[in-house]
């Protein structure tokens, strides 16, 4: 049967299809480019900092990067990428359908995401924007530059996670193969399951938000203008309950990658496959209850702090349930360290690392001290970089063979996960200690005595960089000059690997059926 | 294997007319406590007016006889945004 | 409107998508996505009720002012119209179910033409608010209810009241797009699953207005 890739061919077929495959790909590659750009965006933020005063950029040119840095980062890149490729490409496989549940629906969430793509960037190119990623009023309201623009294009794009998510709810409860029950899933499909769920209901918030302040910059709504009355933390209010979410929309289909990843290269079945799939599902709904910890010093009632301080203890309990069953699902295990294992080590390190400072930056008390520094920072790229960057790249290299048929080179792969590991350590724990000793996020001068800190991170952001690279360099060589791959190089059992590499339009050359579970690794193959 | 679906029943028209009915009812109603006016009115409004929204889900929208799932994604929806506006309360009623 | 009984020749005979086995299973899935994207629907607006919550706690004096000077018939009038609405849509979807192209299309009629009234008496509405120098935001000139009170009750008023506005236009933009459907024979009873989306939207629609109505109108 031809695959995917072969059947029809043309520019044209590309764009029209229907095919989640090819609109995973799609994805794949407008996403790169939201990464590239974001990384560019940092790379010069470093730059600047490698000197207190100023190198080369005013300082109100300093602040429109690292919005855009942010902006571009979580809306174009960290939301979208492992649900939008991923997820579009590997879900109905995994559940053994021939398609999503709504294929046009997904050909539009991808137009509807590039559409919001380019008005953000039209917004950064003509003007700037200038107030972090947070957007918070009132300065949102009255900043010079395109405040309105820009935050209408996050709007866009919150559309088109909301379809998405839709589709993905809609498809799981839908489409499974005779004989797969909800848990005899892959757990990947947990994962991206309960990230639908917080698209759904959290995103919309989020365009509320957004839409007030695009409203507001234009046309003087005052909503949330203290001299007409308005309360600028009812802003946050509304931001942050989206967007505490949102970090989960970002780490949950990482973790699913390390589900996946974990069983097959330790030939293990998950220590307790309940445990993962229920504690996807406890994050994705405790998620919503935390949003105020980024609001501690914001102006909130002492009753909101303590309320959202416990409840905030609460959530990273089933991230560690995940950890320590993964860890145990290791024990007694074959375990064969390829490439997307050494990025799950890093995960595991970084995550943890990372998740811990969550919880102490969850301690009101001592939030006060760390709010707005480079801890915060430092701890939220752990997470973000640390966990799900490693985890994107880990599942590329894990799926690469199943989407493109061809395998990559393995000394170059284990380089770059090397470079990109060290340079990440090296980029972030300097902010751990930059942030620890005051130096406050968002600053573009500094005093001397914080410089040796960042000539580090940036030191660790140019390896990062060329681990990046390196890792773009070699795929896109494999994708043309790869040897060939065979169906299931992992001699993984979970269901994907029973399809065709790479598969043909409809995934299975014969309706999938179900006789054993994801993780029957006791079975033959 | 997914989940079990179900095909909505016809609807008796005998229903839907009574819940018309009702809806429209507990509108008067609560315009007429309006304009009579209490203490705690607010509070009554707002209960018929959720009263009206569960008879106009539950009968119109099929929720009666809708799947687990779908009843779920709709108590769902309601209760985030309950939380929400909980939490917001919880901001300014006690700065 | 006239239209002819379908006859065997014209009535397209529908097949489900490649994604499904059978026209059943793809219309549950429909209704199921259609109301996971209703709740995404019912979340935009909460952060509009929230802000409602704590401005109203706030300003309780400035808005409990604002509802006395709001107009009591229009809203009344209005939230009768949309619940008689409700009622219409499903009567023609009970309408589709039984194979009654013609009553269908006839209750849909009702359902626009009731959609349609809303939305020229909420124009007028706005336009008596607006003579009174009753608008949103900075422009707000309002002189019998100085003070942030009102002002941020009639900025919310305008705002949550048209983000409605704009639903209920698209709702009834996507009814009539489905009476064309209907009247096509592209959906039947055999497989009406837009339908009953549509009028799904219509409901929630309806619903959210029914909270709207105490909000701004009944409140005080």
């Amino acid at each position: 049967m031809t695959s995917y890739l072969d059947d029809n061919r043309g520019l044209m077929s590309w764009l029209a299809t229907r095919d989640h495959k090819r609109i995973g790909i799609m994805f794949l590659i407008a996403t790169s480019g939201a990464l590239l750009l974001g990384g560019v965006f940092a790379l010069v933020l470093r730059i600047e900092l490698l000197d207190p005063g100023k190198l080369f950029l005013s300082a109100m040119d300093y602040n429109r990067m690292f919005t855009h840095h942010g902006v571009v980062m979580v809306f174009l890149f960290m939301v979208p990428v492992i649900p939008s490729v991923f997820g579009n490409f590997f879900l109905p496989i995994m559940l053994g359908a021939p398609d999503l549940a709504f294929p046009r629906l997904n050909l539009a969430s991808f137009y509807v995401y590039c559409a919001g793509a380019v008005i953000m960037i039209a917004a950064m190119w003509f003007g700037g924007i200038d107030t972090g990623w947070t957007f918070y009023a009132p300065y949102s309201t009255t900043s010079p530059t395109a405040v309105a623009a820009g935050t209408f294009g996050v709007f866009v794009v919150g559309v088109s996670s909301i379809l998405t998510g839709v589709n993905f709810i809609a498809t799981t409860h839908t489409m499974r193969a005779k004989g797969m029950r909800w848990t005899g899933m892959p757990l990947f499909v947990w994962s991206i399951y309960a990230t639908a769920i917080i698209q759904v209901l959290a995103t919309p918030v989020l365009g509320l938000s957004v839409l007030l302040v695009a409203v507001d910059h234009a046309w003087s709504l005052g909503i949330f203008d203290p001299d007409m009355g308005g309360d600028p933390v009812l802003f946050q209010h509304l931001f942050w309950f989206y967007s505490h979410p949102a970090v989960y929309i970002m780490i949950l289909p990482a973790m699913g990658v390390v589900s996946e990843v974990v069983c097959t290269f330790s030939r293990n079945p998950p220590a307790s496959y309940r445990a993962i799939a229920l504690s996807s599902l406890g994050i994705a709904f405790i998620g919503f209850l935390t949003w105020g910890h980024h609001m501690f010093v914001a102006g909130m009632s002492l009753f909101d702090i303590g309320a959202f301080g416990i409840l905030s203890m609460f959530v990273a309990i089933f991230s560690a349930i995940k950890v320590f069953t993964w860890t145990a699902t290791l024990r007694h295990g074959a375990v064969w360290v390829t490439t997307p294992m050494l990025y799950f080590f890093g995960f595991m390190f970084l995550f943890v690392f990372g998740g811990m400072t969550g919880v102490a930056l969850a301690t009101s008390s001592l939030d006060i001290h760390w709010h707005d520094t480079y801890f915060v920072v430092a701890h939220f790229h752990f997470i973000m970089v640390g966990g799900t960057l490693t985890m994107y790249l880990a599942a590329l290299h894990y799926w690469f063979p199943k989407m493109f048929g061809r395998m990559y080179p393995r000394r170059w792969s284990i380089v770059g996960a090397t470079a990109v590991i060290l340079g990440f350590i090296f980029t972030f724990t300097p902010q751990f200690l930059l942030g620890n000793a005051g130096m406050p996020r968002r600053y573009w001068s500094y005093p001397a005595d914080y410089q040796w800190l960042h000539i580090l991170s940036t030191a660790g952001a140019s390896i990062l960089a060329m681990g990046l690279a390196l890792n773009f360099g070699y795929l896109v060589w494999a994708l043309f000059r790869g040897p060939r791959a065979e169906r299931n190089p992992w001699s993984s059992r979970s269901y994907e690997w029973l399809a065709p590499t790479p598969p043909p339009l409809h995934n299975f050359d014969e309706p999938l059926v179900i006789r054993r579970g994801p993780y029957d690794y006791h079975l033959p193959e | 294997m997914t989940d079990r679906h179900r095909d909505p029943t016809l609807g008796d028209a005998g229903k839907h007319r009574l819940a018309l009915g009702a809806v429209l009812a507990l509108q008067y109603l609560s315009l007429g406590l309006h304009l009579v006016g209490f203490d705690g009115y607010p509070v009554v409004a707002l209960v018929l007016a959720g009263t009206m929204v569960v008879i106009s889900a539950s009968v119109f929208m099929d929720l009666r006889w809708a799947l687990a799932p779908t009843r779920l994604v709709a108590v769902l929806a309601v209760l985030y945004l309950g939380l929400l506006c909980l939490g917001v309360a919880g901001d300014v009623a006690f700065r | 409107m006239t239209v002819s009984e379908p006859g065997p020749a014209r009535e397209l005979v529908r097949e489900a998508d490649v994604q499904f086995e059978n026209l059943a299973r793809q219309a549950h899935a429909v209704r199921f996505g259609i109301w996971v994207f209703l709740a995404s629907e019912l979340l935009l607006f909460a952060g509009l009720f929230a802000l409602y919550t704590a401005y109203r706690t706030e300003y309780s004096a400035g808005f409990i002012e604002g509802i006395r000077h709001a107009e009591l018939a229009i809203g009344t009038i209005n939230t009768s119209l949309l619940v008689i609405s409700s009622y219409t849509a499903a009567a023609a979807l009970r309408a589709i179910r039984r194979d009654a192209p013609r009553a269908t299309l006839a209750w849909l009629g009702v359902t626009l033409a009731l959609g349609i009234v809303f939305l020229a008496l909420k124009g007028l509405e706005y336009s008596h608010h607006a003579a009174d120098g009753a608008l949103p935001g900075a422009y707000y000139a309002f002189r019998e209810l100085p003070g942030h009170g009102g002002q941020l009750f009639f900025t919310l008023y305008y705002f949550m009241t048209g983000l409605h506005v704009l639903h209920l236009a698209a709702a009834v933009l996507v009814l009539a797009w489905l009476a064309w459907r209907v009247s096509r024979r592209r959906t039947t009873a055999a497989y009406h699953a837009d339908l009953e989306g549509g009028v799904l939207y219509w409901h929630l629609v309806d619903c959210i207005w029914i909270f709207l109505y105490p909000l701004f109108y009944l409140l005080a």
